[in-house]
């Protein structure tokens, strides 16, 4: 710590810094001086978690404050499942009456007065979570109401019905999520002519329709669904796919028809389906988790590729890109490794000449059998930037370190493991080094 | 600096001058992200060195730096993520000096990254710590003190964290 040299800093600033800071944090502060105190009471973000009696008199106070010198407010954040609706239109009234942008609520049991919210001519985004929507199907009110730019829904009981007159009454909304909704059979978004961004979790059960030529981003994890039909969305830049049933041939179908595809996120997809390729001239950035289907990736213009999982990938990489700048591959290891799992880690790593991170977690090590691991053949050995290793178990397998460098070339290394492990991997990379001084290896163990 | 030299034709260059009395050099471009440079510009009076009183040479070479990365077009929105996450890892008196220097020089952007950055840092502090890294004296007496602890018991809940850095 260096001696305080700082003078005092302008009140314009403290106030700026208090914004940063969360109601909570910001109230903690108040006790510094007159001027940190005078900035949490104009603190623009209003955040309440109202559990009891006394918390609700507590929040009355303060809006009550911001209500009388009309002090603007950002945002109001509001969790409790036992405040009452007059408690919630009173508060409600004052953050929108003092121009509030960012409205969230949580677990409110009574019903939302959606239609006032979604007047509020400052209102930009609305998160709502476990909250009752009832009023949306009681009333058919609408307002003309073209402020709101984000909405989130999660947790919430909804029919087809509620959803379009809530999305009618919010057409420009540029993005839209919704999560763990349930209710639900179908979702169908058309007619928003500003959608930028669109993230549907775990709630429709049956089928999906977006229509919307100016959607950019589309995140979809979803356990199981009849139908997906995104075809129309044609400007789409990164598209996330997690869990998705869906058949090889309708994904492979799916990602080449977006040309302007850049960002490709696949999380647990066609398991025990058919294979698929990965074909794509504007993809520049490809991840995938846990896919087993994934045939052959042929994308010229990668520039990032990962791959998590815990079973080694059987696939492809056509061509190598020179402009791959980032390449990662991340294996939590089965139990059972042997000769033949070390092939195929050697199989998989010499789809590219040189990878950027090989992470192996392995939770016990074997010996292997030497004598199996043949001298490799014309194809060079694929070289590796950093090889983490981590290593759960303790042992002394001098052949499971062979192994690991008879699989790739690292140009570090970093091991995590226990005490006995690293010395055991030192011990035979030092004597790697002494018999053939050609190689470098960097260790760099930590752990305990 | 050294870029002074071999300038092209059509760029104009800015001399900025330290509290310490360090002279640097910049592309106008890029210094009038700052809009007192603007102005000063505006109203003719980059001529010739422009003296900023408030700065000192150490805070003045983060502000350029941090200028340089934000008006380069070859760096793109990776590289100044990068870049701003690299610089709010300072100590938190450089931050709390670049802070005063961008409110001065009016660069909003890096006004609000060190907002944000100094927030982030005391959050989980005791009040007591704060006020040693603020450099503040309270201006409460005891029992007013006792009473705003009163009014929000709830702020004070949970684990604080008491160092200084």
């Amino acid at each position: 710590m260096e001696t305080a040299t700082i003078e005092v800093l302008p009140d314009c600033l403290i106030r700026k810094i208090v914004s940063y800071l969360s109601f909570k944090e910001a109230a903690k502060m108040s006790i510094l001086s007159k001027t940190w105190l005078q900035a949490w009471l104009t603190h623009p973000n209003l955040e309440f978690t109202v559990d009891y009696h006394h918390d609700m008199k507590v929040v009355d106070k303060v809006m009550e404050r911001y209500r009388d010198r009309k002090i603007p407010i950002e945002k109001f954040e509001l969790s409790s499942d036992s405040s009452s609706r007059e408690d919630i239109e009173k508060w409600l009234g004052i953050a929108l009456q003092n121009g509030v942008k960012d409205c969230r609520f949580h677990g409110l049991a009574c019903p939302l007065p959606i239609f006032i919210i979604l007047a509020a001519k400052s209102l930009k985004e609305l998160v709502l979570t476990r909250c009752n929507l009832k009023s949306v199907s009681l009333s058919r009110g609408v307002a003309n109401l073209f402020y709101l730019e984000k909405l989130s829904l999660s947790s919430i009981y909804l029919n087809e019905d509620m959803l379009q007159t809530l999305l009618t009454n919010c057409p420009l909304i540029v993005s839209f999520v919704i999560d763990s909704c349930y209710g639900l059979d179908k979702i169908e978004l058309r007619n928003l002519q500003k959608i930028r961004s669109v993230s549907i979790t775990k709630s429709s059960r049956k089928r999906v329709k977006i229509q919307a030529p100016t959607l950019e981003h589309f995140s979809y994890y979803q356990l199981s669904v009849e139908k997906l039909d995104i075809v129309e969305c044609k400007n789409l830049k990164s598209v996330e796919l997690s869990y998705v049933t869906l058949s090889g041939g309708f994904l492979e179908h799916l990602i080449s028809g977006f040309q302007f595809l850049e960002c490709l996120i696949i999380v647990c997809l066609g398991k025990g389906s058919e294979r698929f390729n990965i074909l794509s001239r504007s993809l520049r950035v490809l991840k995938i988790e846990d896919c087993e289907g994934v045939g052959e990736i042929d994308a010229p213009n990668l520039e990032s590729v990962e791959y998590i999982g815990d079973q080694i990938p059987r696939l492809k990489i056509a061509k190598t890109s020179s402009q791959l700048k980032h390449s990662q591959i991340v294996l939590h290891c089965q139990n059972n490794l042997n000769v033949v799992w070390f092939y195929e880690l050697r199989r998989f790593l010499s789809n590219l000449t040189s990878w950027s991170q090989v992470s192996l977690h392995f939770s016990k090590c074997h010996e292997i059998n030497r004598k199996e691991l043949k001298p490799h053949d014309r194809v060079a050995l694929p070289q590796v930037d950093v090889l983490d290793v981590d290593i759960k178990s303790s042992g002394n397998c001098p052949t499971f370190v062979d192994a690991l460098l008879w699989s790739c070339h690292p140009k570090r290394l970093n091991l995590s493991s226990t005490v006995k492990m690293i010395i055991c991997f030192i011990d035979r990379l030092t004597y790697l080094k002494n018999s053939s001084d050609s190689t470098s290896h960097e260790s760099k163990p930590y752990g305990e | 600096m050294a870029e002074a030299s071999s300038s092209i034709t059509e760029k104009f260059f800015l001399t900025l001058k330290s509290s310490d009395g360090d002279e640097f050099v910049l592309e106008e471009s890029i210094a009038i992200q700052s809009i007192t440079i603007k102005n000063m510009v505006e109203d003719g009076c980059s001529s010739s060195v422009i003296p900023l009183s408030k700065v000192d040479t150490e805070t003045l070479i983060k502000v350029i730096e941090y200028m340089k990365m934000h008006s380069s077009t070859s760096s793109n929105e990776e590289e100044i993520e990068n870049f701003d996450k690299k610089f709010v890892s300072n100590s938190i008196n450089t931050i709390l000096n670049i802070l005063e220097a961008a409110n001065f020089l009016d660069i909003n952007n890096l006004l609000e990254l060190c907002a944000e950055a100094v927030a982030n840092r005391i959050k989980n502090k005791t009040p007591e710590a704060v006020r040693k890294i603020f450099n503040i004296t309270s201006d409460f007496t005891p029992e007013e003190e006792a009473e705003i602890r009163n009014e929000t018991p709830w702020a004070f809940e949970g684990n604080l964290d008491h160092s200084l850095d």
